[in-house]
């Protein structure tokens, strides 16, 4: 909204300031989710003074659970997960504003009874409420919700207006193209796509967000961010955490579903996207697209792949014994999901043409990272060939999403002394030494971003599509190898080996990935 | 650390040592900045004030790592006179390797006498590539713009206390490129905030049709804030006389001070000609939640709203950089 278009009261006061009266209402609120991050969330918006005068809280789930449970829920996990610690007076205001509402998804009673609680808080507060609506439970149930929040008009509140109702749904946007294709059109039925915000928390880091600052606010590496310049793009995100509890979920999804459709395609798309005419969400968002879109259809054959899949045998993690994928809890027997995966991309436009983009995604890899290497092509070696004395490195720019976030830049120097002799150096900043690390959770930023009903953090249904698009043949292709090229690597590794030879067939090796 | 002037720039690049003496995390991963904060003491500063302002800059800090550099004068009049130095480090101990940091101040003792010398010597332990920042405690502004020209052009922001020092430094001659901004107004910011968010329920012919006149009645500590409050609702409603047209030239804007003995720190008061009519909200020292009363024409409102202004620490963020 412009500043001009405004009420003149609220011009001058920043956009996240003048947040329109709200009501959240989180399904699957006793889920884990909601106690980790979302709730946290809520209570760090209310700290620094971002929430809204009129600000109203339901949790809506299957279980039973009173009002009061509810609140005191609540004062747990806030005492348990926020960054920043319990202020009873802050909270006290909004704990009396917290309410909790059970039915079961599929009942259209619960939305009507839903539907009342809301209009009675407006009529509480004496004025129209913007409804934020946070689907945060299994993706099984989401259609169901979808159908009967435009059934029972909860979809539709103000429609049309700056406080018609949102919603917030979370990953995963089905599982393969088609099902994330019906989701859309779900969602499209009952809610127009400026009301609707897919959430990859990945985009609420602010080293992703300063992904657009590092590019496009620095004039220096533009005219070298090219296939002119850069040999190879590689990015990692690696955790060191097995499945844990999870494993019934994790074993329907793999690392193909789980994270590389999802996070490491946005880093992806970040990081190769033309410059967007300007900050606009949709400008941004345009220009995604048109990377995923503009991604060569993957090399998928038995003998010469562009995609590895591997599983995870056991091994050590950080100096301590963890057990196989098969033998963690809920992995059925000759389970087949795969732990890790890799894949070489290339980006068929005219700044990429021919760069390949190295992608990993794995379960109990040596170190919980995730980052983002460019790799530049070394320069003539006329005056410094490489041998005893001149050890010269690819300038390499990594930049750390997580964690010790920063930017390290890999230049070659001469080592001090007689004889002229080069080694490779960093150049490195790093986030929390630079502006500290009491920044904000990804939610707090994506929650307020939805409140005001900025999408640039969000997901469009169409890069949801695009992104499917290209995973869904890998998916289909695996499906129809059965175990055949199915690797395995140890826990506590940087994954198999076959992962290495993907880069060796173009002459590339992983970076090191780590501070 | 008090040291000797010349020592303090190597001083401070061997306490941030990029090597452990220890074999361990060396200082200089810890520590940060994104700023330079220059503090600036007048001479009529007391030693209390000067505490209490050190404080909140050092609060400030954890939240926005920076250097700073506090000039407090020095009334010793010898013959000799030497600037004087102190070195201050502090670092934030958080629960994990990432949550550490830590920053540097320095303190400068400076004659009065030797103002005009103080901007070169300053200009040498600012960090070279980052932005700097002017906060002044009870400093003439003649003094800051004859002393520190070369300082002040490369100055993103200097920011005052109106409420301290009153509105002399709002109506100095800055130069036309420099950034001032008033404390007293940025703690005002939560307030505005309640307000602004409880007011834009309302179409601004409803707010102006009618209106006679807004007061804003203030304890005398507040009186920046209330004048930095007249000053925002005469704006905000000059905006919703244009977007209605109606004319707002015959309509009172006033301040007036409160008397001691009341317990209200601000009281703000809409009124109309039309009795029924009006907006009421008022702030009580020590009280941290209020209600706002309005009658727009369509009934009389209540609405509770948090009316604590904003923390030292987090107006100087506010005013500095928003």
């Amino acid at each position: 909204m412009s500043e001009e278009s405004r009420h003149p009261f609220l011009q001058g006061l920043s956009k996240y300031r003048g947040v329109s009266p709200t009501i959240i209402v989180i399904f699957g609120a006793s889920g884990d989710l909601t106690a980790r991050k979302l709730l946290p969330a809520i209570y760090n918006l209310s700290i620094d003074n971002l929430l809204p005068t009129d600000f109203y809280f339901i949790g809506f789930g299957r279980k039973e659970i009173a009002d009061d449970d509810f609140r005191k829920l609540s004062d747990e996990s806030i005492e348990r997960f926020s960054r920043s610690s319990m202020k009873s007076e802050v909270w006290e205001r909004i704990r009396n504003r917290t309410y909790y509402l059970s039915g079961g998804y599929d009942e259209i009673e619960a939305y009507q009874r839903l539907n009342k609680k809301v209009s009675a808080l407006e009529n509480e507060a004496g004025r129209e409420l913007q409804l934020l609506i946070y689907l945060s439970t299994p993706p099984s149930v989401f259609e169901p919700i979808l159908s009967l929040l435009g059934k029972s008009g909860l979809a539709s509140r103000h429609e049309n207006a700056q406080n018609s109702s949102k919603i917030i749904i979370e990953k995963p946007f089905g599982h393969d193209l088609e099902s994330a294709r019906r989701l859309n059109r779900i969602i499209s039925q009952e809610f127009s796509e400026s009301q609707v915000f897919r959430i990859d928390h990945y985009l609420g880091k602010e080293t992703v967000q300063d992904l657009l600052v590092q590019r496009f606010a620095n004039a220096i590496f533009e005219p070298i961010w090219n296939r002119e310049y850069v040999d190879c793009v590689q990015i990692t995100v690696a955790e060191a955490l097995g499945v844990g509890s999870r494993g019934g979920y994790y074993d329907k999804s793999g690392a193909l579903r789980d994270m590389v459709q999802n996070h490491t395609m946005q880093l992806l798309s970040l990081i190769a996207m033309e410059p967007p005419v300007s900050l606009d969400p949709e400008a941004i968002r345009d220009e995604k697209v048109k990377v995923l879109k503009s991604i060569q259809p993957l090399g998928l054959n038995k003998n010469a792949s562009d995609v590895i899949r591997a599983q995870y045998n056991a091994g050590l993690v950080d100096g301590e014994k963890v057990v196989s994928y098969l033998q963690e809890e809920g992995i059925p027997q000759g389970s087949i999901t795969e732990t890790y995966t890799s894949l070489r991309l290339f980006i068929n436009n005219w700044r990429w043409k021919g760069v390949p983009f190295y992608v990993r995604s794995g379960k109990r890899m040596a170190r919980r990272i995730s980052e983002i290497a460019i790799q530049f092509k070394r320069p003539p070696g006329i005056l410094f060939i490489e041998d005893d004395r001149f050890d010269v490195a690819s300038n390499t720019m990594v930049i750390r999403i997580q964690p010790d976030e920063g930017v390290t830049l890999l230049l070659n120097a001469k080592i001090p002394g007689l004889e002229t002799r080069t080694q490779p150096v960093k150049m490195h900043y790093r986030y929390a030494t630079t502006f500290g690390s009491n920044t904000p959770e990804a939610y707090e930023r994506l929650i307020l971003d939805a409140m005001i009903g900025d999408s640039t953090l969000f997901i469009r249904g169409d890069e949801t599509e695009a992104s499917w698009k290209i995973i869904t043949p890998i998916l289909e292709f695996w499906e129809a190898c059965g175990n055949e090229g199915l690797d395995a690597y140890i826990a506590g590794s940087w994954g198999p080996e076959s992962a290495d030879r993907l880069l060796a067939e173009n002459s590339h090796v992983w970076c090191k990935a780590g501070p | 650390m008090p040291l000797p002037v010349a020592e303090v720039t190597d001083t401070i690049a061997a306490m941030w040592q990029s090597e452990s003496p220890d074999g361990g995390v060396a200082p200089s991963e810890f520590r940060a900045s994104q700023m330079n904060l220059i503090l600036h003491f007048g001479r009529s500063t007391s030693q209390k004030e000067a505490l209490t302002q050190f404080e909140i800059a050092s609060r400030f800090a954890q939240r926005y790592p920076c250097r700073i550099i506090v000039l407090c004068p020095d009334l010793d009049e010898a013959d000799d006179y030497q600037l004087s130095a102190k070195l201050y480090a502090q670092c934030y101990m958080g629960e994990s390797y990432n949550t550490k940091t830590c920053s540097e101040t320095l303190l400068l003792g400076y004659s009065p006498e030797h103002l005009n010398h103080l901007e070169n010597q300053v200009s040498t332990w600012l960090e070279s590539d980052l932005p700097i920042y002017i906060w002044l405690h009870k400093v003439h502004a003649s003094e800051m713009i004859e002393n520190f020209s070369g300082i002040l052009k490369s100055c993103r922001r200097l920011v005052y206390d109106s409420s301290l020092e009153g509105d002399a430094d709002k109506s100095a001659p800055w130069p036309s490129y420099l950034n001032v901004r008033d404390l007293a107004y940025s703690r005002t910011l939560p307030l505005r905030q309640s307000i602004g968010q409880f007011l834009s329920a309302y179409p601004p012919v409803d707010l102006i049709d009618g209106l006679e006149g807004v007061e804003i009645q203030y304890a005398a500590e507040r009186v920046g804030e209330s004048h930095g409050l007249l000053a925002w609702h005469r704006a905000s409603l000059i905006d919703c006389a244009r977007k209605t047209e109606i004319k707002l030239d015959d309509k009172t804007f006033k301040t007036r001070v409160l008397e001691d003995s009341t317990d209200l720190e601000l009281d703000v008061n809409w009124t109309y000609n039309d009795s029924k009519r009006f907006f009421h909200w008022e702030v009580k020292k020590g009280i941290n939640l209020g209600d706002l009363r309005a009658n727009f024409g369509k009934g009389e409102l209540t609405f509770p709203f948090s009316i604590k202004l904003l923390e030292p620490e987090m107006a100087l963020g506010e005013a500095l950089f928003f």
